[in-house]
């Protein structure tokens, strides 16, 4: 199923309700051309049935009941084994902040690819891309549909690829391990990092100690700080953040982002302890991709019979279906923020071996044309708990 | 990037969600030819989905 939308009447910032809809169809087959001048298509994935009314709207897409947030929802519950769903349709301008474009950008190579990334064009130096202005920069190019990844560039001595990379997704977030101070914490009680002890004092700290504050918010910067020196013993498998929205509580992160079973516990009754297991080993991806044809808008002046006789085509812009495994079209994925990718294919589960917490995605076009990818959704399970 | 936790369905998404699930699982807890190590994890996902789902 898909939307079409008067491109005209939607603004990209985000202004609710977003663009008019005009009309809803089926997804036509691999092949199939649709004209889109002055439209822009939402792909529904396929399970993801939603009804489409006079009260549906694009924006906030926040909302549960805009129609992103619905898609997602739907799809999210056609694969109920996983718990969670990140998606973006490249609807608005925060959308375009979903994108790494800086030459730091890790990108697949023949070296950190499983299995090895099948081509001999190398990654470029910056992800060779067409995008829109992000948040906060020009908006110029900013559409819904514009979104594209260049074609391979053979005009180098190393031919390179064409490419898209999300930035870092901190999986962290959504399934968080932290100790939060509740209550009074007494000398020498212990917080238990990976069996290694935390202890309490009411005095100067020395080694893998930390100092009782005044409040529990200083408690809790006090454990975070003892945490993080370097000459304590936890720096190395944990990094500590006091929450900046509650500040008694300190979110734990693994170091490395793939040593994500850290143990956490507690004999002080004034410390709570949320040891969840953040992090994935297990992602399935839904794309849509379509490649574009523009034709030439053609008049006949010089036609014998006057100006209103001839050809008079106008220019007519054309979304072409591609198949979502289309040889020039490679996805891959990493849950280390870069040091190692997977590839995967359409809507099939797959095995990261290592779980992590840094999510990135990366597509590439090692074909001729641009490759337009008009929305993505990773679905993930959270890691199960010590059985 | 916008993000969507089985935990934020709310009303018949969140039963379709459950129901869905416990469909998953309890064909693996069925299934007689599946591994201890499957069973396991079906046992877990279903007691997740209780949490999250119900």
């Amino acid at each position: 199923m898909r939307i079409f939308t008067d491109i005209a009447s939607h603004d990209t910032t985000g202004v609710a309700p977003g663009g008019r809809i005009i009309r809803t169809d089926s997804t036509p087959d691999v092949g199939e051309s649709t004209v889109v001048n002055g439209q822009f298509v939402f792909p529904i994935p396929e399970g993801a049935s939603l009804e489409i009314n006079e009260n549906s709207f694009w924006f906030p897409q926040a909302n549960a009941d805009s129609i992103p947030s619905r898609a997602a929802a739907e799809f999210l519950i056609r694969y109920p084994m996983y718990d969670h769903v990140l998606f973006n349709w490249y609807l608005e301008n925060v959308d375009a902040d979903s994108f790494d474009l800086s030459g730091a950008a890790p990108q697949p190579t023949t070296g950190n690819t499983t299995p090895v990334l099948p081509t001999s064009l190398v990654a470029p130096s910056v992800p060779r891309c067409l995008i829109g202005g992000p948040t906060g920069a020009p908006t110029v190019g900013m559409a819904p549909n514009s979104l594209a990844i260049l074609p391979r560039s053979d005009r180098r001595a190393a031919p390179v690829y064409g490419s898209l990379v999300t930035t870092t997704v901190d999986l962290w977030d959504f399934n968080p391990c932290y100790v939060e101070v509740t209550g009074a914490v007494a000398n020498p009680e212990v917080v238990t990092l990976a069996g290694l002890n935390l202890t309490a004092v009411a005095g100067a700290p020395g080694v893998d100690e930390f100092l009782i504050g005044g409040t529990a918010a200083a408690t809790a910067t006090n454990i975070a700080n003892a945490i993080n020196l370097g000459t304590n013993s936890f720096s190395g498998f944990v990094a500590a953040t006091v929450d900046p929205t509650v500040p008694e509580r300190v979110q734990l992160r693994p170091v490395p982002a793939t040593n994500t079973a850290v143990t956490v516990t507690t004999t002080s009754s004034g410390i709570t302890v949320v040891e969840s297991h953040p992090g994935t080993d297990e992602v399935m991806l839904w794309w849509k991709t379509v490649r574009h044809t523009v034709t030439e808008d053609t008049v006949s002046a010089n036609h014998p019979l006057g100006a209103n006789f001839g050809a008079n085509d106008p220019a007519l812009k054309s979304a072409t279906e591609m198949d979502p495994d289309d040889p020039d079209l490679l996805v891959y994925v990493s849950v280390d923020d870069g040091i190692s990718w997977y590839r995967t294919p359409y809507l099939e589960p797959i095995d990261l071996v290592n779980a992590g917490t840094e999510l990135r995605v990366a597509f590439i076009n090692t074909g001729t044309d641009r490759i337009y990818l008009q929305g993505f959704c990773v679905l993930f399970p959270d890691l199960l708990p010590p059985l | 990037m916008h993000h969507l936790s089985a935990k934020d369905l709310k009303g018949d998404q969140k039963r379709r969600w459950a129901d869905a699930r416990k469909t998953v699982y309890r064909k693996v807890l069925r299934d007689p030819g599946a591994s201890d190590a499957r069973k396991d994890e079906a046992r877990a996902k279903l007691s997740m989905g209780t949490v999250h789902g119900r």
